[in-house]
């Protein structure tokens, strides 16, 4: 999970990243404490590499250099004691052009996306659709519960569950993408056993939404395991999620 | 010079100013400041990016992206998570890689590769003067890593690939590429003794 997403602090050190996954660690990074020490050292240690490479440039760049930030306009500090006198006129531009930015970035994401997401719309329609259905059926039935996931930081999940209907929906975002040798498997707990409600197919983006149709009136919780790819029969590894359904 | 660059003039930074006073006085619109930083960092910032890119005229043109950046977002940088010199350098390798990413598709690299390794090879060290010391250090510090630790962030950082095409260079699992340069990186800290 999260130990996955650490070790990729050298790499990223490194500049070794694609441009997904460098989003997807800086993300994680923001929340991670031991991981911004070690990549503030391992930086570090590649500016030692960047040093011994050190060559004078060409002798023209310094004039070029600064005859072009004479005609540069710096960026503002990001003070936060002046932010609420700011907010009315300067800050917004650059916060603006932040959103912008971020606005020209996802959509770049979405158009890289969308290519390769057309060969299975259909596919996804129809799950979008069975999705949508069962989501009313919860919240038109009388009994219907929302109920936590409890797992690691950074993952939040809800389960929706109604026992006169027979049916449960699980979302749940944060979710560390898997190597390919490994899938999130869904349980279904009973007293006594423990029967897989399927493989969680989670979207790039690490959000899942998963029905579970069986089993739930003997049911006492949900758990969600990695498991090797395809799933197992039974567990063979500790849930890292669980939703108590025994209230 | 024109004069509205004169108002924005202040006193001449000492030439012992720490980097971080230095880049202070540059977020402050010091132009002076900012000469100076170049004079200490230029060779640095230039160095890395030819390293990546090797082609002087594109490298010259990044490195000057990147010092105009410096000098841009000045205010932005954060003493706290790291020094100046690695911001710097962080900057240009980052800017240098997203270059050479842009313009060849990553197929074409991966067969020039064999080529350029051999170039690369004892290429560690150049001629410029500053700082020969550190270089033996880094050379040294890089000669206790094992050759796959090695190998992989040479790929890595002097050659601009992501670790996905360092795992097909070297014809090793990602899982082991992606460790090895996290302990590698982790080996040199300790035998340059880096700290943040």
């Amino acid at each position: 999970m999260t130990a996955d997403l650490h070790t990729l602090s050298g790499a990223y050190a490194a500049d070794a990243l694609d441009p997904v996954e460098r989003q997807e660690f800086e993300r994680h990074l923001a929340a991670c404490e031991s991981c911004q020490q070690e990549v503030r050292e391992l930086q570090a240690t590649a500016a030692m590499l960047a040093a011994a490479s050190s060559e004078a440039p060409p002798t023209g760049l310094k004039d070029s250099v600064m005859a072009e930030i004479d005609q540069t306009r710096q960026e503002r500090p990001l003070v936060a004691d002046d932010l609420e006198a700011r907010r009315s006129s300067r800050r917004l531009e650059p916060i603006s052009r932040r959103i912008i930015g971020v606005a020209a970035a996802v959509l770049a994401i979405a158009v890289v996306a969308l290519g390769a997401t057309v060969v299975t719309l259909d596919g996804r329609l129809d799950e979008l659709r069975a999705t949508s259905e069962q989501l009313q059926a919860l919240l038109a039935a009388p009994d219907t519960q929302t109920l936590a996931l409890e797992g690691p930081d950074g993952i939040v999940g809800r389960v929706l569950v109604s026992r006169a209907e027979g049916l449960a929906v699980l979302h749940a975002t944060g979710l560390s993408l898997l190597p390919a040798e490994s899938d999130y498997q869904l349980w279904v707990i009973g007293e006594h056993e423990f029967v897989s409600a399927g493989i969680l197919g989670v979207d790039d983006d690490g959000s899942v939404t998963h029905a579970i149709r069986r089993g739930l009136s003997s049911a006492v919780a949900l758990g969600v395991t990695v498991e090797p790819a395809g799933g197992s029969p039974q567990p063979t590894s500790e849930p890292i999620l669980t939703a108590d359904l025994s209230t | 010079m024109d004069s509205r660059a004169r108002r924005l003039r202040v006193a001449a930074p000492p030439p012992t100013a720490r980097d971080d006073e230095l880049l202070a006085r540059v977020a402050r619109g010091d132009q002076e400041s900012f000469a100076e930083l170049y004079d200490r960092y230029a060779s640095v910032v230039f160095g890395v990016i030819r390293r990546v890119l090797r082609d002087p005229t594109q490298s010259e043109e990044v490195a000057q992206e990147v010092l105009v950046e410096a000098w841009r977002i000045a205010a932005r940088y954060d003493p706290e998570r790291g020094s100046v010199r690695t911001w710097l350098c962080t900057m240009a390798h980052r800017r240098a890689v997203d270059r050479v990413r842009s313009e060849q598709a990553s197929r074409e690299r991966i067969e020039r590769i064999a080529h350029d390794q051999h170039n690369a090879e004892g290429d560690v060290v150049s001629d410029a003067v500053t700082s020969r010391l550190e270089r033996q250090q880094v050379r040294d510090a890089l000669g206790t890593l094992t050759d796959l630790q090695r190998e992989a962030i040479e790929l890595a950082y002097y050659g601009g690939h992501t670790y996905r095409e360092v795992s097909e260079l070297l014809g090793a699992p990602l899982g082991t590429v992606k460790t090895r340069m996290r302990d590698g990186l982790i080996r040199l800290r300790d035998a340059m003794g880096v700290s943040a």
